[in-house]
């Protein structure tokens, strides 16, 4: 009896206990406040590329260290790639009411958070004289159009301004087979042919094909060179004044066609439709496919291990990848970017602790300085790199052993600046960098870019293109697979803009286009 | 507690019900302790799961970050009217059907079956090894699990398909087939499913009293008779419990299955609620009309439940309640 009563009373004692810090759970913090030695206590959500970014020890964080001197602050940042789970996670914290001082969101996420009012005006905030730095990267005119509905509770973090588009083909291969790297989409079918035809890889069997793509499960991917080849560039255009959604373009007819006619004599690769993600390199890289398109700046470099061309080599040591634009005669072979990630406050935040808003914003101006862009993106000088003038040599070694191996916890940190030292003014050199690699890069990033539409767009309020875009995609795998034609697109897409609410979506994005002061026509 | 006492009259109810609760308040002091150690599960149950029930009201209303739930302006059906006022809903609406339906027609005798065969295996190591090896794929997660089928079924990679071209065939586009991607969604269940449902049929085996199969041989019973006789009533209950709770579960046709292994091809038959609500609130942040689906289909569920266990019992059985 005696053990059983102590048990309650211990039972009780805690939750009495836990109440207690529950009913005050606003109060520690203050105490904390004084405890830090007057340092503001800042708590950010920011993004990272991998999953697998960790940040390291206190001492070995060297960004922290720095920021939190300079700013006499206490910084606390949680991270996560983006995602449908961050999406999840940063619902459940505003929702909450338990925001991050400041946090970087989609752009489509702002916008239903800006409608949902949760955010902070940035009018006070965010101008060129607190901002400095910040504005060398990116354009007020920019930060204009990023507005949601004329409000400022948005501004886009800096954003790369190189695309490095370009289709990829296997140069040792052409070789072989006495070919010229295509100039044109005609060539290009003719070299995929003789890709699948005549043996390029010297094994004696018929198993490799012209192209690779990936379709996701979904339709068309935008790999195709059919898409180029009927003039249709990157996801959004805008052409002789008339708005463009390029996925649901009446030349999609054709699109499909010459598609249809492209599987048909089997030089495609028959795994492309249901290929995800980079699965389409993976086949690259295992020697069945001669070209690839692809987005990312690093792909063929010698100097990335897990390079296309590096994966190649080790399967066949001949393997030797280069850039391509078989368009010449299209004005681009993609689009210009866009502002994606916005940075944000909490309209809480900004009204009760105005002074967390300024310290965050002088830190993300900071970040964007030529120090905080050195010391996010490559480490400390004399340590992780040289510098001479305007010239920074990289010093591989130790950042892979000081940085990379630590978790590689710039990732954290750079979360605000693309890597493109130029807006500095700077050059930066990679020692593992090859000469190919310079070309390469040179190459790529002088294929020609038709301006883009603007202004990020997002179906106003009751609309959603959800429902569109998966019959779209439906309607698109019919014809490509059942129908084996692209005759019956016309009928389709009427049904698309009216039922699926086509019309009053890509309508919505030509007035938000107009708002920006460019003229386009309706959407028809 | 209070029916009979409706049914009576005046005074002889009042004392009947003070008497009812005297007797209550007595039987709850005397087991005083444990009501109290009982208290905090219950606690628990009240405020995550009870509690956030009340939640389901933003179903009702346009759902505002800042304003909250209770907040935020109601307006009444519109959220389901959206519902089912969007094309295609009744394609996904059928499909959920469908493949719940298979899943638990084809998914439910595999389970009973393994363990049936499980049970007469006399010989230990052998029951284990196999045992082991079959509850093994319950651990895969789907992505490996659709991988593996991929791996198989591939138009060009794929093994079967090698197998094909080398056989002089055509190959086949399994995954991309309208007609074979429920079969292919209900066998990779059953591949992954199976030996993790026969573990429950499995211990509810081992609880049959062993002296009835001593009694049933006295009385010449072959293996056959005592299967039907004995084995097949002794599981009967856990049988219907677990028929009852799929049932529940129809408006649920296993979305990570459906999403990992779907493809624009086979919209027709295989999209289902989950993947089309999954679709809206990825692109658009809406909590009311997710919540709209989720308390459209746990009615349904309900609904279902109630039902099959009042069917349970009519025929005898003896329900989950």
């Amino acid at each position: 009896m005696k053990v059983q009563r102590l048990a309650i009373w211990l039972l009780i004692f805690t939750l009495v206990l836990s109440g207690c810090s529950f009913i005050t759970g606003e109060k520690p913090s203050e105490n904390e406040k004084g405890g830090s030695g007057g340092k503001l206590e800042l708590k950010w959500f920011t993004m990272v590329d991998q999953a697998t970014t960790v940040l390291p020890d206190v001492q070995n964080d060297f960004v922290k260290k720095k920021i939190e001197e300079k700013f006499n602050v206490k910084l606390t940042i949680e991270f996560m790639p983006f995602g449908p789970d961050r999406d999840n996670q940063l619902n459940v914290k505003v929702a909450s009411g338990d925001a991050p001082d400041m946090f970087l969101s989609t752009g489509i996420m702002s916008q239903t958070l800006a409608l949902n009012g949760v955010l902070a005006d940035l009018t006070p905030f965010v101008s060129p004289k607190t901002m400095p730095n910040y504005f060398k990267w990116v354009k007020e005119e920019e930060l204009k159009r990023y507005a949601i509905q004329n409000q400022f509770v948005r501004a886009p973090i800096p954003f790369a301004r190189n695309v490095y588009r370009s289709y990829y083909i296997r140069k040792d291969w052409l070789d072989k087979l006495g070919l010229q790297v295509p100039t044109n989409y005609d060539e290009m079918i003719n070299v995929m042919r003789a890709f699948t035809n005549n043996d390029p890889d010297g094994n004696g069997k018929k198993d490799t094909y012209g192209m690779s793509a990936s379709g996701n499960g979904k339709g068309l991917s935008i790999d195709l060179p059919q898409y180029l080849h009927n003039g249709l560039i990157g996801m959004f255009m805008i052409e002789n004044g008339k708005f463009i959604d390029v996925q649901s373009d009446p030349r999609v007819e054709n699109v499909i066609d010459e598609t249809v006619q492209m599987i048909k004599e089997g030089i495609l690769d028959p795994d492309w439709y249901l290929n995800e993600g980079e699965a389409h390199i993976d086949r690259a890289a295992q020697g069945k496919v001669g070209i690839v398109a692809s987005h990312t700046r690093d792909l063929i470099w010698d100097a990335n291990p897990q390079s296309l061309q590096n994966k190649s080599k080790a399967i066949d040591p001949k393997a030797d990848w280069i850039p391509f634009n078989p368009f010449k005669d299209q004005p681009g072979i993609w689009t210009e970017t866009l502002p994606e990630t916005a940075f944000l406050f909490p309209k809480s935040v900004a009204e009760n602790e105005p002074e967390k808003v300024k310290r965050s914003v002088q830190i993300l101006d900071w970040l964007a300085s030529e120090e905080g862009y050195l010391l996010t993106h490559y480490g400390v000088e004399g340590k992780h790199y040289t510098r001479s003038g305007n010239k920074i040599t990289l010093k591989p070694d130790a950042i892979q052993k000081e940085i990379v191996e630590k978790g590689n916890f710039l990732d954290v940190y750079d979360f605000f600046t693309p890597a493109e030292p130029e807006v500095l003014g700077l050059e930066v050199i990679d020692p593992r960098m090859t000469e190919r690699d310079r070309k390469i890069d040179e190459t790529v990033k002088s294929y020609p870019k038709i301006p883009s539409i603007g202004t990020n767009v997002a179906p106003p309020k009751g609309l959603n293109l959800a429902d569109f875009r998966a019959k779209m995609h439906e309607y698109h795998s019919k014809m490509l697979f059942d129908e084996k034609s692209g005759k019956n697109w016309p009928k389709y897409r009427q049904e698309l803009m009216t039922k699926y609410k086509g019309q009053d979506v890509f309508q919505a994005y030509v007035e938000q286009v107009r708002a920006t002061g460019t003229k386009v026509e309706d959407f028809k | 507690m209070t029916r009979h006492a409706a049914t009576e009259t005046g005074m002889d109810a009042l004392t009947h019900k003070q008497t009812k609760l005297a007797r209550l308040a007595r039987r709850v002091y005397r087991y005083r302790w444990y009501y109290l150690m009982m208290l905090p599960g219950l606690v628990y149950f009240l405020i995550y799961h009870y509690l956030p029930m009340v939640g389901v009201v933003i179903a009702f209303k346009d759902f505002n970050l800042i304003k909250g739930i209770w907040h935020s302006p109601w307006v009444g059906l519109k959220h389901f009217e959206e519902i089912f006022t969007s094309p295609d809903i009744y394609r996904t609406i059928r499909n959920t059907l469908m493949i719940s339906t298979y899943r638990i027609i084809f998914g439910m005798l595999p389970d009973l079956l393994l363990a049936l065969i499980l049970n007469e295996i006399r010989v230990r190591w052998f029951k284990r090894t196999v045992q082991t090896i079959t509850y093994g794929p319950y651990f895969l997660s789907w992505v490996i699990v659709y991988a593996l089928a991929f791996s198989f079924l591939a138009p060009e990679s794929g093994l079967v398909n090698t197998l094909l071209r080398h056989l002089g065939m055509n190959p086949i586009d399994f995954l991309t087939n309208q007609e074979y991607f429920r079969t292919i969604l209900v066998t990779t269940d059953i591949w992954k499913n199976t030996g993790f449902g026969a573990v429950i049929y499995l211990a509810s085996l081992a609880a049959i009293n062993p002296q009835l199969y001593e009694a049933a041989v006295v009385d010449g019973a072959g293996r056959w008779r005592q299967l039907w006789h004995i084995t097949l009533p002794g599981i009967r209950n856990v049988f219907l419990l677990l028929l009852i709770l799929r049932i529940g579960h129809i408006m649920d046709a296993g979305f990570e299955q459906v999403y990992i292994f779907l493809n624009a091809r086979v919209y027709e038959t295989g999209d289902i609620i989950d993947t089309w609500v999954f679709r809206r609130g990825l692109e658009n942040l809406e909590f009311s009309m997710a919540t709209a689906v989720g308390f459209f289909k746990g009615v349904v569920g309900l609904v279902l439940v109630i039902g099959a266990n009042k069917l349970a019992k009519r025929f005898g059985g003896s329900g989950i309640w």
